[in-house]
């Protein structure tokens, strides 16, 4: 086996991941509630290479087959690297007025809750409506949690204060529920900007939640760190791609010059 | 890559329906009634696989730190959802025409469209047709608060619209102009000539009058204005368009990393 043909094939598929991460990023430049993925690239750990001699050198046992083999060890190399995480960024990002008064933005940690079909899942999207049963709810149309563990039920004209109050009619109608994840990066990112809990997330709720009303949390990615992690993963794409032909150029003149010197 | 190549794709496809939104709001800043509309977007779920990738290297080798177990997300663009929009008050402009009518506050016109369906709308540029029904600017029948047709006849004398939506001729009360509202705004459907239609989303009309609670009153020889705010379009449109360029960075660099690969033989 030709190890330097894998490294080179694992350099490959790590930078091709790295473009998957940021063009993901680059498409969600205008999510309300986006975090940005990181990919942390790591290396494998290296392995000891061994050689064969010939026979006459210490350390030589001869094989039944008659062959030789030798245990010393010529050096370590590369097994390549591959992306192990792509944790969330857990930063702020850009807090954008909007003429929505029910919009949220969530100026601290943690995440709202909304009720799905399919069960709880968290979002930062705090872009907010009245849905046709009256209830404060996503875009999708899915109910919102207030601290009461329920849908907020609330008329049309209804506004939203920092901090999470619900106001309908002059009257405080709801609480917004905002939880915070112990370990983040087991949410499981789904469709529609939600967030579901595998159980291993460590969801608890948040007292005082620190929401901006009638604003929108838009993704903090810098142009220019994008557009240089971009160049980054398509040139090391280019050189690992150049690593495996000089490898392969490499193995075709051992086949084809020492198997002439055979002959 | 080909991963990249969708998610930069559906980048792209979310910043044209963004930048479609803002051309709505442009092309519509002098349309009376008119309320801005802003598209969007949600991310969609990763690809997910576990972070380890060479075939060569076992479990026991792998980072520090590292199990199998730990999952890595990549691609997975971001899609255009229902866009928001702003029901906000516009202007008024004061154009002293009799049966022009804005709306200060909550509520929308009924008319009822050529088929017989309801619709309805913000738009108060009313006018008398040849029969004396007040009728929109489409021609569509403006309904008083009995669901039926408002008819003057001219020859009778001037009329009248109060704040509550009466009208009047010589002093003598002809119909009430009815006003609707929903429960959800948002789920509102749009219909021919820029009506509006009810949905399942926005939930049945409910039916009340100018000036009653939860509704705004009517000011006659008045149109509401586009509440499209030229300086918002102007911002959101050059950071679509950035967007827009930067997704296309992102295909670019898909297609020259398969390019590359495409150089590999055997």
């Amino acid at each position: 086996m030709v190890q330097g043909l894998y490294t080179a094939a694992s350099g490959m598929r790590a930078a091709s991941m790295q473009e998957e991460v940021v063009a993901r990023n680059l498409a969600n430049i205008d999510t309300p509630g986006y975090q940005p993925l990181q990919a942390q690239v790591s290396e494998f750990a290296p392995m000891m290479v061994t050689a064969m001699q010939g026979p006459g050198t210490a350390g030589i046992v001869q094989l039944l087959s008659g062959g030789y083999s030798y245990a010393g060890t010529v050096g370590a190399t590369g097994g390549g690297d591959v992306i192990t995480q792509t944790p969330s960024l857990q930063q702020n990002g850009i807090i954008d007025a909007v003429s929505n008064p029910l919009a949220a933005a969530l100026t601290g940690s943690g995440y709202f809750e909304v009720q799905t079909p399919q069960g709880p899942r968290y979002t930062r999207d705090g872009s907010f409506t009245i849905n046709a049963k009256g209830q404060l709810a996503t875009s999708a149309g899915d109910p919102v949690v207030g601290t009461n563990g329920g849908p907020i039920t609330v008329q049309a004209g209804a506004v939203l204060r920092d901090g999470g109050a619900v106001v309908a009619g002059g009257k405080v109608v709801g609480h917004l529920r905002v939880v915070t994840a112990r370990a983040p990066n087991n949410l499981v990112p789904m469709n529609g900007g939600l967030l579901y809990d595998p159980g291993n997330a460590g969801i608890t709720n948040l007292a005082r939640p620190a929401i901006q009303a009638g604003a929108l949390e838009m993704p903090q990615l810098g142009m220019s760190t994008m557009m240089t992690n971009l160049i980054e993963a398509e040139r090391a794409y280019q050189s690992s791609q150049s690593m495996l032909m000089t490898t392969d150029q490499t193995v075709n003149a051992a086949i084809t010059q020492v198997g002439r010197g055979l002959a | 890559m080909i991963i990249g190549l969708q998610a930069a794709t559906a980048g792209l496809e979310a910043e044209q329906v963004s930048m479609n939104a803002i051309a709505d709001d442009i092309a519509n800043d002098n349309t009376p009634g008119f309320k801005a509309v802003f598209a969007s977007a949600v991310s969609t779920q990763p690809v997910s696989g576990p972070g380890l990738a060479s075939p060569t290297v076992q479990l026991a080798a792998m980072p520090a730190g590292v199990g199998p177990a730990t999952q890595v997300y990549y691609g997975g663009g971001a899609a255009a959802i229902a866009s928001y929009r702003d029901w906000g008050q516009g202007g008024l402009t004061v154009t002293k025409q009799p049966w022009d009518l804005a709306i200060e506050g909550n509520g929308l016109f009924r008319v009822r469209l050529t088929g017989g369906q309801n619709a309805y709308t913000r738009a108060g540029n009313f006018s008398l047709d040849g029969g004396g029904t007040l009728v929109d600017a489409f021609g569509h029948e403006v309904l008083s608060t009995n669901g039926t047709p408002i008819t003057v006849s001219v020859s009778k004398g001037p009329t009248a619209v109060s704040p509550d939506g009466t009208v009047t001729q010589g002093g003598t009360k002809l119909a009430q102009i009815g006003l609707a509202n929903f429960r959800s705004l948002q789920g509102l459907q749009p219909g021919p000539d820029g009506e509006w239609l009810a949905s399942a989303a926005s939930g049945p009309a409910l039916a009340g009058t100018a000036g009653s609670a939860g509704f705004g009153t009517i000011i006659p020889g008045a149109l509401e204005t586009s509440n499209t705010s030229m300086s918002v379009a102007m911002a959101s449109l050059i950071e679509a368009n950035s967007a827009f360029q930067m997704d296309a960075k992102a295909v670019m660099a898909a297609n020259s990393m398969w390019s590359s690969a495409n150089q590999i033989k055997a």
